[in-house]
């Protein structure tokens, strides 16, 4: 079973949760901030995150604009904080 | 002698176990000790006994330790339990949230496809006839979008 596979699960079941339930996105929100990678954490786990936080914008638009917002900020604050590897290599 | 009935099987088992979780739901709601995880089997038996342990018995068959014992063999049981369950859903109070955090806690991403679909219908069900546990739902949620939630 891939990662990709397992998340697609999760998108699954997010989902249908959001069709269920119209005021779950607002609730969803700070929980995905929270879970938001520190910005020791690797490349790996920011991009995953990351990824993960789009493929929600593509079924939740609603939220897209306050996940942008999280995703530029936590770049903005990699970036300043001199650690190199996160904003230069993007993929 | 005709063919074997696998549908009508599987309702019968769903129908039993339907009955162990209301015996162990009501158990619950009287009285609660605790006793360790037991194997499949044993339930049927305590319930046939009408032993009062039968819902922490319950909640065993979604820890962890029980999947490592039988892994295959659970996914088929583990299904038909949380069929069962999206029949009660209403009764899971707070009294009942060990069971609700056993379920909502388990590592149902890796299991097989039909397993899935019926664990994403029982959390759907779940939430929206107790809101209350939205939120443990969410959290499991937004830490299984993460990288280490899966290393």
């Amino acid at each position: 079973m891939t990662r990709r596979a397992v998340y697609e699960r999760i998108h699954y079941l997010l989902q249908h949760l959001i069709s269920l339930i119209p005021t779950l996105p607002s609730a969803l929100s700070p929980l995905l901030v929270r879970n938001f990678p520190h910005k020791r954490q690797s490349q790996a786990a920011q991009v995953t995150f990351i990824r993960n936080l789009l493929r929600i914008t593509q079924y939740c638009p609603e939220l897209s604009d306050r996940i942008l917002a999280t995703i530029v900020d936590r770049a903005v604050q990699i970036d300043v904080s001199g650690e190199s590897s996160f904003m230069d290599n993007p993929n | 002698m005709g063919t074997y009935d696998y549908a009508l099987d599987e309702q019968y088992r769903k129908d039993m176990y339907l009955a162990l979780i209301n015996n162990a739901l009501q158990q619950k709601e009287r009285v609660s000790t605790h006793s360790g995880g037991v194997p499949f089997l044993r339930l049927i038996i305590a319930w046939v006994q009408g032993i009062s342990d039968s819902f922490d018995e319950l909640v065993d068959q979604f820890s962890p330790k029980q999947h490592a014992t039988s892994p295959t063999s659970s996914s088929a049981q583990l299904r038909l339990w949380l069929v069962a369950l999206s029949h009660v859903v209403s009764r899971l109070e707070r009294t009942h949230s060990a069971l609700v955090e056993a379920v909502v806690g388990m590592s149902w991403t890796t299991m097989d496809s039909s397993f899935v679909k019926t664990y994403t219908s029982f959390v759907g069900m779940l939430v929206s006839a107790r809101p209350e546990y939205l939120t443990i739902v969410l959290t499991k949620i937004a830490h299984g979008l993460t990288y280490r939630a899966h290393v």
